[in-house]
């Protein structure tokens, strides 16, 4: 691996990375919303 | 199993190098975008034509769900048919065969979103719809792509059945059951299914020839194909009328489905009796099969469109 090839999948790692952490935390967002709505309906 | 098409398994092109936005651009067409936005705009219809109520945010979770349970189906699919994705013109630039995804990470992702869609589907509403989802999924990628694609050209009829449950899963999410409404309506999609695909297959049939899908035009020529489209819009039409003829719609759909199948049947007629070869391969480029696969699309949308319609506002 070349120093570029190394550089370009350090990148793609990292935003990957980020991605799933934008995942995640949409999940929890999502299941808190769920649970209000559950709550609010009884 | 065609042998140039399961030759091709297991070989990809090599990962290549892509920004951050073409790779972002690959997850999603992993998806099916295109597939899904029918299967969102079906699902959403079962949902606001239920009787009953959800929580705007539950709504909003369940149409999620099912837009991200058709993604993850797509997804697997295309990890099982990257063989005969790459010999066809028309997918060989999908993400696997182009290399640019890994065929594993496809199917990790497929399968992560499949059992994550079920789930918080099942969390927010019911899970009767969650249930009718996963079998979705399951019937897409078990029944239809590994087994019935490659084996039969009764593919698209038995296959079919999987993009007809989207409105299904909509309506259990509301109501916590299956009734006669969202059996109907599983059966207009169903029905429409075949001339839908079989329109395109028309001229899309020397792709599915070369990757040795048997289509029904490959196996049993466009003149049998031609036939059968017209047999399924005749039968597709009354289809339509069913929502009104059980009293779940009012005469303004009643006419929408009315004159919506009319120009069906008349469009698969023009298929039947378009000029053509002896074999009944078109002497017109295809044209009236392309106008027909066209109006399909604008069916579906301007039927269940209809249905909600009436029921939202002339209820």
């Amino acid at each position: 691996m070349t120093p570029e090839e190394r550089a370009a999948f350090a990148k793609r790692r990292r935003a990957r990375n980020w991605a799933i952490l934008f995942a995640l935390f949409g999940l929890v967002v999502l299941f808190y919303f769920i649970a209000m709505a559950r709550l609010t309906r009884g | 199993m065609s042998g140039t098409a399961a030759e091709g398994r297991g070989a990809q092109a090599p990962l290549t190098a892509s920004s951050d936005i073409s790779e972002v651009r690959d997850w999603v067409a992993l998806l099916k975008p295109r597939v899904m936005s029918l299967v969102v705009y079906s699902g959403l219809a079962g949902l606001l034509v239920a009787p009953g109520s959800l929580h705007p945010v539950l709504a909003v979770t369940a149409i999620l769900c099912i837009a991200v349970g058709a993604g993850a189906a797509g997804a697997i699919n295309m990890w099982y048919d990257r063989d005969i994705d790459a010999v066809m013109r028309r997918t060989a630039s999908r993400p696997i065969p182009a290399g640019r995804v890994q065929p594993d990470a496809a199917l990790g992702f497929g399968i992560l979103l499949a059992v994550a869609s079920v789930l918080v589907l099942g969390l927010a509403t019911n899970w009767v719809a969650a249930f009718v989802l996963a079998f979705t999924i399951f019937f897409y990628v078990v029944v239809y792509t590994m087994w019935l694609k490659r084996r039969t050209p009764q593919n698209i009829v038995i296959g079919g059945a999987a993009g007809a449950f989207p409105p299904v899963v909509g309506w259990a999410a509301v109501t916590g059951d299956v009734t006669l409404v969202p059996a109907i309506l599983f059966l207009i999609i169903f029905a429409w299914t075949p001339p839908h695909f079989w329109a395109l297959s028309l001229w899309a049939h020397g792709d599915y020839a070369r990757a040795g899908v048997p289509m029904l035009p490959v196996v049993s020529g466009a003149r049998e194909t031609r036939r059968q489209v017209l047999l399924y819009s005749i039968l597709l039409a009354p289809l339509g009328l069913l929502p009104w003829a059980v009293g779940f719609s009012g005469p303004a759909y009643a006419v929408a489905a009315a004159l919506l199948g009319g120009v069906f049947v008349w469009r698969a007629w023009q298929v039947w009796r378009e000029p053509q070869d002896e074999g009944g391969r078109s002497l017109a480029r295809d044209a009236a099969a392309k106008r027909l696969f066209g109006f399909s699309i604008l069916y579906l949308f301007a039927l269940f469109g209809a249905l909600t319609l009436d029921r939202l506002l002339l209820a």
